[in-house]
């Protein structure tokens, strides 16, 4: 097809080097996924890459120890000022190559750092995720996992919420359109760009419905394996910021974007599948093991859930539709994990993580407690019924970043999952994300004291 | 200061026809009510005092009442305490028409101190320490900003892109400091008028940074001066259409706001820390030892510890050293003027709350004779001496898990203390600020 537009499904290499032989792709994206779940890397010309596309390219390292505003963050081992923030080589993972249709003439593929003896740098999220799928591999089961996006439609630009200081924000509608069809459709131009554009980009699209607060959407895609899943799930959440960019609006992932409003979740479903059967089916043995791992094990790994200060604010207050205690239930939307699905189709879903997740280290942390159960045959506790923000001594998840600090310090199944080059890389992260929020002063401070205090 | 008998002469000519009885809260602030001149008067109020709903013992800044004390609570209907004068506080307020001020102790029905109320725990630790055979003398150095819009403008830009009264740093100009001068000196000769002896103004060490200092006087009345002028400089502010703010740290890339505490010991009208080098340096050892326990009541906000930066000239540590001014304690005067200076405190402090935690843990160094350890040489910023706590939260968990809190104040004032500062981290735990916004809105 000599037409990018309309083209869907992943790229083969041999494809690539036609289109960029007849002008239809220019440019090629090549990225890696930070520790915040962000796409860093570089535009490559076409003819360049397809030289060479089984070939490396080299980037800063220091693209694993950067905080949000891209500042380097001392105290990390991968990269340093001391070793001198030398490169690694990427190395592009053919099997994730697309276009992006909402970009003119462009493709794009993730790639994996590695080091230059040719080993893989253990802290990239990719391959956190691809150690755990291995390790369920290893086991005998292939992981199944889906991950639900909600995001916010604002009316203003990403330039004009800069300019006022992120304090005026205002979502795209004027009253909550939980299912509603109507009201959607004031953002469907909008929405049905970014259905297609994912359609094109090889994402399995299921559905898009809005969500429980004004201006709230979700978008759903297919199951799959953990790592297509997650890839997909990256490459979603930055074509669709540049969408909106496109049509002058600006659309938020944060977790919770304004204490008076409904957060944004990411729930995580996942199943384990031998010989293209659930094995969850009919609430196993395997079932149990498993859903009683991630219950146990969730909040030592919260910080890998729910990474930023941020990320905690959605865990507030009662009714919130935020899963805020380790507990479970069948179909029950107020506990942390919910058992939804029938026969073949039953699956955990761990409510607890929003949509600031890095999805890769998310899916990676909820498999790691889900093998742990199994492993260590752990005992599944009877299912909470009834309204679980009202059980007063129900385990909670920790309430701040600060503890997740604490419970993930405190624990050893995380250093045994991930080891310990992995889990120190990311407690320094978690402790530079609170040790930076502790330091600067917010206009929730100016409001209270300023006259005031 | 205004006599009861002079007050009566004043309301009777018409020079006085209002009287502000007031009373501080748990933030510092004056809260209370204005009564007629001649109500004041006819009704003795000086001796019956007023009624004030409880609640007061038990708000946030917001006003809202928070659950949890019990103190105050729903299950106790809310009811009232008594405000009773202290004739002694009785003072004109200059910059308000033919107006007075009473500050007042507060109690309960049955005639007992209200034990949660600041200027109770306060003058609880100096009559310690007369029981001990001192006087405690304080001396407060409040730090503010002064801005070009007036508060109703700052709130309605949501405190953001405020603009200093100066371009550039004044400290110690003198140029600078005449631009604002048509204000300072008003809030100058506004407290002169009020009672409290001024010493000087000088230009500080931001844009817009100023500092006024006050003689010191024996504790009490030092925190009495304290709240009157806090609240009369940011009264004079709203008249001249400008506004000020005492926060500790109102932005993380400016210096903060300091409350630097300055206090010695005396007997018999003269410094007891010029001849007994025993109670001075048990003292200062005490203090060393104890304000990381007590730094809610001298750093009681989230906002308190942005101040607390390396190069910021707002210390870190809990080191001491002779006029060093990287270190959280200053040892500053000779022989009568020889006393302890804390740089810990912000201008966010409740003065009485700061000075009975001084006053407490130097008291608590002279009970146990605790030693002093070698003073710091050097720059504070960079040793390994004992930080003082860097978040509220470790505050609360340092005054957790402490005992000389609980044996100088009681069990009753930690606790109402430490709810005051749980609930202060809870809510800014809750709430979604700017900071996340800028972060996360679009990257994250």
């Amino acid at each position: 097809m000599s037409d990018s537009k309309g083209a869907e499904g992943p790229l083969s290499l041999k494809q690539l080097q036609s289109e960029v032989r007849d002008g239809t792709i220019e440019s090629v994206v090549l990225a890696l996924v930070d520790m915040q779940g962000r796409l860093m890397g570089k535009r490559v010309q076409s003819d360049y890459f397809v030289e060479r596309a089984e070939d490396t390219i080299d980037v800063c390292s220091s693209l694993l120890t950067l905080d949000m505003e891209s500042d380097t963050t001392p105290g990390y081992t991968v990269s340093s000022i001391d070793l001198g923030y030398p490169d690694f080589p990427l190395h592009p993972d053919l099997a994730t190559l697309r276009r992006m249709p909402w970009h003119e003439a462009t493709a794009l593929v993730l790639t994996d750092p590695h080091w230059e003896d040719g080993t893989p740098v253990d802290e990239s999220p990719r391959q956190i995720l691809r150690h755990q799928v291995e390790r369920a591999q290893a086991l005998g089961y292939e992981p199944m996992m889906s991950s639900e996006l909600e995001f916010f439609v604002c009316r203003e630009t990403y330039d004009q919420v800069h300019d006022g200081g992120y304090l005026q924000i205002t979502p795209a509608g004027r009253y909550v359109t939980d299912g509603h069809l109507l009201a959607p459709g004031f953002d469907e131009a909008f929405i049905r760009q970014l259905r297609v554009a994912m359609r094109g980009a090889g994402i399995p699209v299921e559905a898009s419905k809005a969500e429980a607060w004004p201006g709230q959407h979700e978008i759903t895609f297919r199951y799959g394996d953990p790592l297509t899943v997650a890839d997909n799930h990256v490459i979603y959440k930055h074509g669709a910021k540049e969408i909106a960019d496109q049509n002058g609006r600006s659309i938020t992932f944060m977790a919770k974007p304004d204490h008076t409003w409904i957060g944004s979740s990411c729930h995580v479903h996942s199943s384990l599948w031998q010989d293209g059967r659930n094995v969850f089916e009919g609430e196993s043995e395997v079932f149990r093991h498993y859903l009683a791992g991630q219950v146990a094990y969730i909040a030592e790994l919260a910080i890998f859930v729910a990474p930023s200060v941020n990320s905690y604010k959605r865990f507030v207050g009662k009714g919130t539709w935020a899963g805020n205690t380790v507990t479970w239930a069948h179909d029950n939307r107020t506990t942390g994990f919910r058992v939804v699905g029938r026969g073949n189709a039953l699956r955990t879903e761990a409510r607890v993580p929003g949509a600031d997740v890095n999805p890769h280290l998310a899916f990676a942390a909820l498999l790691a407690a889900g093998l742990h159960g199994i492993e260590n045959e752990l005992e599944l506790p009877p299912p909470y019924e009834g309204n679980a923000y009202e059980l007063e001594d129900a385990p909670r998840f920790p309430r701040t970043l600060r503890e997740a600090v604490a419970a993930l310090e405190a624990g050893s199944m995380a250093r045994a999952a991930f080891g310990d080059a992995v889990i120190d890389h990311y407690l320094n992260y978690a402790r530079a994300e609170q040790r930076l929020f502790d330091g600067v002063v917010t206009d929730y401070e100016r409001q209270r004291m300023f006259e005031r205090g | 200061m205004l006599t009861l008998d002079q007050l009566k002469a004043a309301v009777r000519n018409g020079s006085i026809d209002t009287v502000v009885v007031a009373f501080t809260d748990m933030q510092g602030r004056l809260v209370g009510k204005r009564v007629h001149g001649g109500y004041f008067v006819e009704h003795d109020v000086a001796a019956h005092g007023i009624e004030g709903c409880a609640y007061l013992l038990a708000l946030d800044m917001e006003m809202e009442p928070v659950p949890g004390y019990a103190f105050a609570n729903w299950d106790s209907g809310y009811g009232d305490f008594r405000a009773r004068p202290d004739p002694a506080t009785l003072r004109r307020l200059p910059w308000l028409e033919g107006t007075a001020l009473v500050l007042c102790d507060l109690e309960h029905h049955d005639g007992t101190p209200a034990a949660p109320s600041p200027r109770q725990v306060l003058k609880n630790q100096v009559e310690r320490a007369r029981a001990l055979g001192f006087e405690p003398m304080f001396g407060s150095e409040l730090e503010f900003y002064v801005f070009g819009e007036s508060y109703a403008e700052a709130n309605s830009k949501r405190y953001r892109l405020l603009t200093p009264s100066a371009p550039y740093i004044l400290d110690y100009h003198v140029l600078a400091a005449t631009y604002d001068e048509p204000l300072i000196r008003q809030i100058r000769n506004g407290m002169q008028g009020a009672g409290i002896a001024v010493e000087s103004s000088k230009g500080e060490a931001w844009p817009g940074q100023h500092e006024i200092n006050f003689v010191f006087a024996d504790a009490l009345a030092m925190a009495d001066n304290h709240v009157v002028y806090k609240n009369g400089a940011k009264e004079i502010a709203h008249q001249n259409g400008r506004s000020i703010t005492f926060m500790a740290k109102p932005d993380e890339t400016w210096i903060g706001s300091s409350c630097h505490i300055h206090s010695s010991l005396w007997r018999e009208g003269a410094n007891a820390f010029a001849v007994e080098p025993e109670t001075f340096e048990r003292y200062l050892a005490g203090q060393i030892a104890c304000l990381a326990e007590l730094a809610i009541f001298v750093a009681p906000t989230v906002n308190s510890y942005k101040r607390f930066a390396a190069g910021s000239w707002a210390p870190t540590t809990l080191a001491w050293g002779h006029d060093n001014r990287t270190c959280g304690f200053r040892v500053v005067g000779d022989g009568p003027s020889r006393r302890t200076e804390t740089r810990i405190p912000g201008g966010d402090a409740n003065p009485y709350l700061a000075f009975a935690a001084l006053l407490a843990a130097g008291l608590h160094g002279i009970e146990n004779e605790l030693e002093l350890p070698p003073p710091l040489e050097g720059n504070a910023y960079e040793s390994d001496a004992e930080r003082f706590p860097a978040a509220l939260y470790e505050a609360i968990q340092r005054l957790e898990t402490g005992s000389t809190a609980r044996s100088a104040f009681g069990d009753e004032v930690v606790e109402h203390y430490l709810h005051y500062a749980r609930t202060e981290q809870r809510l800014f735990d809750e709430a979604v600020t700017d900071y996340e916004r800028r972060r996360m809105f679009e990257r994250g």
